[in-house]
């Protein structure tokens, strides 16, 4: 491959350049057909290389420069976030700060569904569980009151009790 | 109203920074070298310097050349294969079904190694090539940003593209 001649080299490059075939070029060349079918390859693989080639992450520049014989737009902010492309730096920290504030915003949303828990219990079972309570404090306020009555006719508490029971059955089996 | 600055930097940004790819083998290198390349030019717009297209290039290669220092040199045993550029192609017993660098570059990782076999040779050869296919400059603008005549950097493309493609079957 490095036995051609330069001016051969620099003819073969110069067609290639050009875009004459390969089959074309051999059949002037035909002792060199290796090394052009080789160098085409390569030149083809360079090519597809350079597509694969990712575009810079950059802002339009007049983001990025100072304002010379302006005032200087906040130079370290510049500097540090944009000018120097430092975006390995950047970018973690804003996705940092989303998250933080996605969990923040998410977090204080479902803590307000739990402290507004209470308050946003149906009318209907706060009535329930209000019923309750005030059944049991009534039947506790009526037993204390008979049991009262009964002491003030001279009724010890074990007749009271004796006569509730009674009272009990006797309604049972009267009905 | 874009600035002749801003001007240049959408007109050549791109093609600096492909350069500076094919230089460094580093993309990320390359957009920071290309940024220097520019933040520097703001800081010295009030100068009388005129800057041209063969300037920015310039300029982009002397920020390799700073990036090359800051980085640990190659040892000379991967250096080798790009300065033997004169050897023989018949000397390598090459198998006739082994894959060509074009079956190569379907993997994804070809990308990679092209730039990584970009860097075992020699610092003009990776010029050359990363100005004509990265860059997309004719032969005639690498000869002017290289200060040579246009046969003479058809000679060292040829010799170039020899190299590389050796590089490749050697890693193979």
């Amino acid at each position: 491959m490095n036995n051609i001649h330069p001016d051969t080299v620099a003819e073969i490059m110069k067609a290639l350049d050009e875009g004459v075939s390969v089959d074309a070029l051999v059949r002037k060349f035909p002792d060199h057909r290796a090394a052009i079918e080789e160098v085409e390859e390569t030149r083809q693989l360079l090519a597809r290389a350079a597509s694969a080639i990712p575009e810079p992450i950059t802002k339009p520049l007049g983001a990025r420069l100072p304002q010379v014989g302006g005032s200087v737009e906040s130079p370290f902010v510049i500097n540090s976030l944009f000018l120097s492309m430092n975006y390995k730096i950047i970018l973690p920290v804003l996705v940092l700060g989303l998250v933080v504030v996605g969990g923040t915003v998410f977090f204080s949303g479902k803590g307000g569904h739990i402290a507004e828990t209470p308050t946003k219990t149906t009318p209907s079972k706060v009535a329930a569980n209000a019923s309750v309570d005030d059944v049991l404090a009534g039947f506790s306020a009526d037993a204390a009151s008979d049991q009262m009555a009964y002491a003030d006719d001279g009724v010890s508490a074990d007749m009271f009790a004796q006569s509730e029971l009674s009272g009990f059955d006797s309604d049972t089996y009267d009905y | 109203m874009e600035t002749p600055l801003e001007k240049l930097y959408t007109e050549y940004a791109r093609a600096l920074h492909r350069f500076a790819v094919g230089l460094t083998g580093n993309v990320d290198e390359a957009s920071d070298i290309v940024q220097n390349v520019f933040m520097r030019l703001a800081s010295k717009q009030n100068s009388s310097t005129t800057i041209t297209k063969a300037y920015l290039f310039s300029a982009v290669r002397n920020g390799v050349k700073d990036f090359w220092k800051r980085k640990r040199p190659i040892p000379f045993s991967h250096m080798t294969a790009a300065n033997d550029t004169e050897n023989e192609m018949g000397g390598m017993d090459i198998p006739d079904d082994a894959p060509g660098p074009l079956e190569q570059a379907h993997t994804a990782s070809e990308f990679t190694s092209v730039l990584k076999a970009l860097q075992m040779l020699t610092e003009e050869q990776r010029e050359v090539l990363s100005l004509k296919y990265f860059s997309g400059l004719s032969t005639r603008e690498v000869a002017a940003e290289m200060g040579k005549n246009e046969n003479t950097v058809r000679q060292m493309e040829f010799r170039a593209l020899s190299s590389l493609r050796r590089v490749l079957q050697s890693k193979k």
